[in-house]
């Protein structure tokens, strides 16, 4: 197969109409006579139009809401959030009768998780973690926290000779990195959020059916870290997506929280 | 209580789409791009000094929503997130199939591109400012766009193809459904 004797760069110029006139005359020739060239400006030329295509209609009511006033309007709503996930975190129980295998495992897969040199977010993250499920046979629920700040960065079966689980890394865009671990277990815990503190850092744990909930996060600040745990446990007994009101108390706590790359 | 249309407004409103656009490609997710348009509309009604020609204040718009972004993730880590996501390589045989280009593979294979990468298509060809107008809107060199945007393409391409082209299964020969 030839090569195009016209460049890569020199085509999407063309394409985008920025090519003086003897130039785009000379690509012009090239388009009628390579097919290898007139098939690159034609995937640029489709490119182009997908994009325009893409464009979605913006709601100009969106001009009657702006970005701070709304906040400012809505600050009672953040702040009988907060309250409710205070309170909810007051219920948190302090716990020393976790099963420590579960901890170890998820503190293993949180350390080899943050320990890699270039974290980041899989674009595909979400779907590999539905086809995990599915594929896997669990049926645990990761709930989408991205509105949050909070994306899904990283999905792993954990090894096999710990049973079944999944590690589910959040990334944050702050330097946040939580782990969500999941775990087949028969070890039952008392209902409710427990949070631990035990040797290699604090967390917290839950157990739903036959599962164990763990999770740990790396210097996120403590209360925000608590409001999130308060929600993800809630969300993962639910199988419901973030409310409105759950939404905007981490969105205030994680504008008030120092970053974790702080 | 409804906020009274302004003359500001009026002039905001056809550059809403594009803005969405171009804050979408930066963002990734409708949220935060419908934050980011929101603050970028807040400061531009709230501007002292707004261009009076067309083509200043569409470039003058979009320059307020690039500001907010940079200083809503300068602290964070979002940059050094979005580094380059393919290592650097010439194309080879053109292998991509225009079938498989649309908005919804489009849209997809924009997640896999770095944050630069992203923005000069949103600028380029969801805004549609010209590489000129490109370039002092993000302060670099004609050339760094086209050979960025050139780039972007070839990835997005890339990207598009890699995630849609799969083999079919053979036919077991002689068999007649």
């Amino acid at each position: 197969m030839t090569l195009p004797r016209t460049s890569w760069e020199r085509l999407n110029a063309y394409v985008d109409g920025e090519l003086g006139p003897r130039e785009s005359a000379e690509v012009a020739r090239e388009v009628a006579d390579d097919a290898m060239v007139a098939a690159q400006v034609a995937a640029i030329a489709a490119l182009k139009a997908a994009a325009v295509e893409s464009l979605e209609p913006m709601d100009p009511a969106i001009l009657e809401q702006p970005a701070a006033p709304k906040r400012r309007t809505m600050t009672w709503v953040a702040g009988a959030a907060c309250a409710i996930l205070f309170t909810g975190f007051l219920a948190i129980r302090m716990t020393s009768d976790v099963a420590p295998p579960e901890l170890r495992i998820a503190h293993d897969m949180h350390a080899q998780w943050i320990l890699q040199s270039d974290p980041r977010v899989e674009a595909q993250a979400a779907r590999i973690l539905e086809t995990s499920l599915t594929h896997m046979g669990l049926v645990v629920y990761a709930p989408d926290l991205s509105s949050v700040g909070l994306y899904f960065a990283h999905i792993r079966a954990i090894p096999a000779e710990n049973g079944r689980g999944l590690h589910i890394g959040y990334l944050g865009r702050r330097g946040c990195m939580m782990s969500l671990v999941v775990m087949e277990t028969a070890t039952a815990l008392a209902p409710g959020l427990h949070e631990f503190d035990d040797d290699r850092g604090k967390g917290f744990t839950w157990h739903i059916e036959r599962y164990r909930y763990v999770l740990l996060a790396a210097r996120m600040d403590p209360h925000r870290f608590a409001k999130v745990a308060a929600v993800v446990e809630s969300l993962t007994r639910s199988r419901a997506v973030l409310s409105g009101t759950e939404r905007l108390a981490l969105q205030r706590s994680r504008e008030q929280a120092q970053p974790c790359a702080a | 209580m409804r906020r009274r249309q302004s003359p500001g407004d009026e002039r905001l409103t056809p550059h809403l789409s594009g803005l969405f656009g171009y804050a979408l490609s930066l963002c990734g997710n409708r949220e935060d791009a419908r934050d980011l348009v929101q603050n970028c509309a807040l400061k531009a009604f709230t501007a002292h000094r707004v261009p009076s020609d067309a083509p200043a204040y569409r470039t003058w718009l979009f320059r307020i929503l690039r500001n907010v972004f940079i200083d809503e993730v300068r602290s964070k880590s979002a940059f050094a997130l979005c580094i380059e996501s393919f290592a650097e390589s010439q194309p080879d045989a053109f292998r991509y199939e225009e079938s498989l280009i649309n908005s919804l593979t489009l849209k997809r294979g924009m997640q896999a591109l770095s944050l630069e990468h992203r923005e000069i298509i949103g600028l380029v060809d969801m805004a549609g400012f010209t590489y000129e107008e490109a370039a002092q809107l993000i302060g670099i060199p004609t050339g760094t766009v086209m050979s960025r945007l050139s780039r972007a393409r070839k990835y997005l391409l890339r990207t598009i193809h890699e995630d849609n082209v799969r083999k079919l299964p053979e036919r077991s020969k002689g068999v007649r459904n």
